[in-house]
């Protein structure tokens, strides 16, 4: 007789294979504005998987395309190509199911009512999703306690500042606790306090509620600090889609650089290194050694100050933050 | 942490009319928050209407006429402010970046212009019953209340609605609709009977005056308060007729001409600021 054993999965295994199915899916995405001769191609074959718990930035220099793949992400410019599908609904085909899990805060645009409160704003998006008033009220009094405004939540949103018109935003995207939320520019414009706040939201919702966020923004640090992939997209097409670890490893340089207390004049002249700052007032310098793969130059070089006393002040591997890896890929590219 | 769930349809009719309603009662609650705005536009089109009114009589007030033209007016603000309310709310709502999260609605995009459209054909209409009285109030005029008139003035309205969703549907292609408004509206104005019933006009303006929107239904709706006519007598006369069949022409091409710039305005990412 055979028998079966049969695995029934753990709470944890079907959590995990959760997290795997992918929440947005855009497959060969392409946009052409216009047509014939006055053609623009604004986005061309972009695929883009995003999973629960994931934080996505997608960089581009102005006129790459990124607001245009957000916009199409979200169903509001429908794509000359290509399917966008969010838990598994096709935007087009399935849009009323597929919208319900989307929440958005697009650039250039206030999101929210101005002339109505902060609670009427989130009581009509929730609606406008389909809840009832009663399923709304106590997630919009979380959303405004959480974010600050709770005291507020009556008074009309256009006195408000820009930062606490932005949490108005997010909370009314928020409302109906959408699986996928896109962010154009969330932190533009903003304070430093305003978008510190908006940073930790943005990464507690992946963290802690396993949303799948894409985000745009120009402030390189801002992608570098939230995401955990970045899409890096020039004229309209991806040409970079890895996590923020492996794009930095990928441009890491084997160099280090060496600060010494002396003067240009009183350092060794060496093949091994080369002054990249010389501070004479300070009596500061900074070489650049290039290291080898088991460091040799650098004790070459490390060695070489001793014999010569020259006092050391730090050694620090060279790592390019992520403006300077967009600025080569970008320039690469053209 | 609250959570939400998030429903998996709104296929049931109670569900779709809670959400057409969430926009209307948004509409309403926005023009209240403008609500600076309308007392002058109302004491305007007051004054307007008595001062032609004093021109054509002569330099008088002639009661007669008003009786004949005070349903014209009533029309003329209805179909005015629909419009007004339509256009002005697309373009600053485009501007404002919210046209955009409407859209991110599961509801599809007739729901939404029905909720639009029931905010701006509730207040043109709250607008039109107070101006519209306060002309005869101020000028004495009496109407009695026939209730076979609710059938034309429905039907006005309605093709009044038809024509401002398709003046509404231009503002995605044309952000410059505003000044143009305000011309079509001087022209229905001025052809509607508003200022003079169209039978007094010359013989091809009247034509061209019953194409014009409101100016059939006001024709039947004025002989039911003014002549005394039954609804039966109306539809012998062929006006009802014309009428259904104007107002069904006006709602087609106003809801088709809508829904057609929404699709291209998505098509070609219009519906958000430039």
């Amino acid at each position: 007789m055979n028998v079966v054993n049969t695995i029934e999965p753990t709470a944890g295994e079907r959590a995990s294979a959760a997290e795997r199915t992918p929440l947005l899916v855009a497959r060969r995405l392409t946009k052409v504005f216009g047509s014939a001769n006055r053609a623009v191609r604004a986005v061309e074959d972009v695929d883009l998987v995003v999973h629960g718990g994931e934080v996505v930035a997608l960089l581009g220099p102005n006129g790459a395309g990124k607001t245009t793949i957000i916009k199409m992400a979200a169903g509001l410019v429908t794509p000359t190509r290509g399917t966008v599908s969010v838990l598994g609904h096709d935007l087009v085909r399935r849009r009323g199911e597929a919208v319900r899990h989307l929440g958005a805060v697009l650039e250039g645009g206030r999101n929210v009512y101005w002339a109505l409160s902060a609670w009427q704003n989130l009581i009509y998006f929730g609606r406008l999703r389909g809840l009832r008033s009663r399923e709304i009220a106590p997630r919009a009094e979380w959303l405004l306690r959480e974010l600050g405004l709770w005291a507020r939540r009556r008074e009309a949103v256009g006195g408000f500042s820009r930062g606490m018109q932005q949490k108005v935003a997010i909370a009314a995207a928020l409302v109906s606790d959408p699986a996928v939320l896109l962010l154009d520019e969330p932190t533009i414009g903003l304070d430093v306090s305003a978008a510190r706040t908006v940073k930790d939201w943005v990464r507690r919702l992946a963290a802690e509620q396993r949303k799948a966020v894409v985000l745009t923004t120009h402030q390189l640090a801002v992608a570098q600090e939230l995401s955990d992939r970045v899409a890096v997209i020039n004229q309209g097409r991806i040409i970079a889609d890895r996590p923020v670890g492996d794009l930095l490893a990928q441009f890491r340089e084997d160099r280090y650089h060496v600060q010494v207390a002396a003067e240009p004049d009183d350092v060794p002249p060496s093949m091994l290194f080369e002054i990249v700052d010389g501070d004479p007032a300070a009596g500061s310098t900074t070489l650049a050694v290039g290291a080898a793969t088991d460091n040799g130059a650098l004790y070459e070089v490390l060695g070489l100050l001793a014999a010569s006393r020259v006092p050391l002040v730090s050694v620090t591997p060279v790592q390019p933050d992520l403006e300077e890896v967009f600025v080569r890929l970008v320039g690469a590219d053209r | 942490m609250t959570t939400t769930t998030v429903p998996t349809t709104l296929t049931a009719g109670g569900a779709r009319a809670r959400m057409i309603g969430n926009e209307a009662s948004k509409g309403l609650r926005l023009l209240w928050a403008y609500r600076a705005t309308l007392i002058p536009s109302l004491l305007s089109m007051f004054f307007m209407y008595l001062v032609f009114q004093y021109f054509v009589g002569g330099g008088r007030i002639v009661d007669g006429l008003v009786s004949d033209t005070a349903p014209a007016l009533f029309a003329y603000v209805v179909v005015y402010l629909t419009t007004m309310r339509l256009v002005a709310g697309i373009l600053e709502e485009r501007n404002a970046g919210t046209l955009e999260q409407i859209h991110l609605s599961p509801l599809p995009t007739w729901q939404l212009a029905v909720g639009r459209l029931a905010a701006a054909l509730i207040e043109a209409l709250g607008v039109a019953v107070v101006v519209t009285a306060a002309v005869l109030v101020a000028v004495g005029v009496d109407y009695p209340f026939r209730p076979a008139v609710l059938v034309p003035l429905a039907l006005t309205v309605a093709g009044a609605a038809g024509f401002a969703l398709m003046i509404a549907a231009a503002s995605f292609t044309y952000p410059g609709i505003g000044a143009l408004v305000h011309i079509i509206q001087m022209a229905v104005m001025a052809v509607n009977g508003t200022i003079a019933p169209p039978e007094l006009f010359p013989r091809g303006l009247e034509l061209v005056a019953r194409l014009a929107p409101t100016t059939i239904g006001i024709d039947a709706t004025r002989s039911i308060v003014v002549d005394g006519d039954g609804l039966g007598d109306v539809w012998a006369s062929g006006a009802l007729g014309w009428l259904v069949l104007h107002t069904a022409v006006l709602l087609a091409a106003g809801w088709g001409a809508y829904c057609w710039q929404i699709r291209r305005a998505v098509r070609d990412g219009r519906l958000g600021p430039a």
